[in-house]
Formats: structure tokens, sequence, C-alpha cells
């Protein structure tokens, strides 16, 4: 284990769930809104709002990926009590194609935040690499194919025997 | 840092394309009904993939004029 220095302040201080009476919170509380289909019908109009909207283009184009933010923007609901973090994780696919979809509208260049793009038709390395590993396995077993055939075609072409104790031959002569 | 987001999109399985439908017989005793005319209730992954396909459908036709 590596010793830090500085102390971790990533972590929650213990017994911080503690502090506040067992309800009290938002997401304590059964959520608003219980399933995807109304937990979106909460989010896109938020989104599309003109005055959400010009922030959001700003965020965006200032290079902060659509992960991040649809993070950001389901994290606030469950805190809120608007929804649970399961609901939360299951529209986030939803938010973040909607915001790629407002970028594109409004011509602002924007960060996935995925390996690939999504919806690109660009294949991944990894896929172009598989795909030319195969296409040379493909090309060698190629070439092997013909001289085993030219063998084949020598044996049979093989001339015949012409000794007393040899087979005859079918056709006869 | 765990990344929710790429991985509920990169998870996600997108809904295949639809094939025809199959026409039905003119034929006296053929079926008069289709047999699958209800559609089933879809699993919230699903309906998740369907919302998903319709925006980035209508994203790509904003992309391609």
């Amino acid at each position: 284990m590596v010793d830090t220095l500085e102390p971790m302040i990533d972590a929650p201080i213990a017994g911080q769930s503690l502090t506040a009476e067992l309800g009290n919170r938002p997401w304590q509380q059964p959520p608003q809104y219980s399933t995807v289909e109304d937990a979106l019908q909460y989010y896109i109009p938020r989104l599309t709002n003109p005055e959400m909207l010009d922030d959001l283009l700003n965020v965006m184009e200032t290079g902060i990926p659509l992960t991040t933010l649809a993070n950001a923007i389901q994290s606030s609901g469950v805190m809120e009590g608007k929804h649970s973090l399961d609901i939360g994780i299951l529209i986030m696919p939803v938010l973040m194609e909607t915001m790629a979809y407002l970028a594109e509208e409004a011509d602002v260049e924007y960060e996935v935040g995925t390996n690939k793009k999504i919806g690109s038709d660009k294949p991944s390395q990894a896929a172009v690499a598989n795909a030319l590993a195969l296409a040379e396995k493909e090309i060698t077993k190629r070439n092997k194919e013909p001289e085993e055939e030219e063998k084949q075609m020598e044996m049979e072409l093989e001339e015949p025997s012409v000794g007393l104790m040899s087979r005859r031959s079918t056709d006869g002569v | 840092m765990y990344n929710a987001a790429f991985l509920a999109m990169n998870n996600l399985v997108m809904p295949k394309s639809t094939e025809p439908k199959k026409q039905m017989g003119t034929s006296l005793l053929s079926r008069n009904v289709a047999k699958n005319g209800t559609p089933k209730e879809q699993d919230v992954n699903q309906r998740i993939a369907k919302y998903v396909s319709i925006i980035r459908k209508d994203r790509m036709e904003l992309k391609n004029g």
C-alpha cells in the first residue's frame, strides 16, 4: 500500500451519515419519480429550456465530456430526491444522447467521453487491427490452398507403372 | 474514477432494425389475423435503448441535413 502524506479527502467522514435524523435528507425519502419515463419527462424539458441550454452549451464548449455532465445531472437529481440512483444510472444514456443532439443542433463541438464517438461509422483501432489480422490469416490460407491442390494434381498425374504385376488401368487400356 | 455514464452508454444493447412484416396469405385457409399482433412488454433496458436509438436517428438526420 502506498502511504501518501496528503490526507484522503475523497471519502465521507466516518459517522457523517448519522449527523442528521434518518429520513431528513431528500434521498432518504421515497423518490418523486419512480420510473425512467417520469424521470425523463422531468429532465428533457429542463435540458431544452433556453436559459438552461445556453449554460449547458457553454459548458460543453469548454470540453467537459457528456459523461461527466450526465453524471452530475443525475447525481443532483438523486440528492434532491427526484429519483433513485438506479433510475439515474438508467437514464444517463438518454441524457447524453439528448445533449449530443442539442449540441449538434446548435453547432457546438462536444466531447462524448466514451472511447468511440457515439453513432460514429468509424471503427475503433482494435477492430481495425483484428480485421487486418483476420485478413492476413485468410490470405495465407488461400496461398497455401493452391499449393496443396497442385500437389494433389501431381499425384493424380503420375505415370502409371508398366510392370507385369501392376494394376491395370480402369479404362481397360 | 469509476465512470458510470461511460459504462451505461457502452453497455447499452441497441435494438436491431425491425424485420419487414410478412404479408398474410390470401387463400381461404390462411390465417387472417397476424400471430404476434400485440407487442410484448419491454424490459427497462430495451426501452432506454429504444429512446437512445430514436434520438440518435434524429441526430444523424440533423447531421446529414
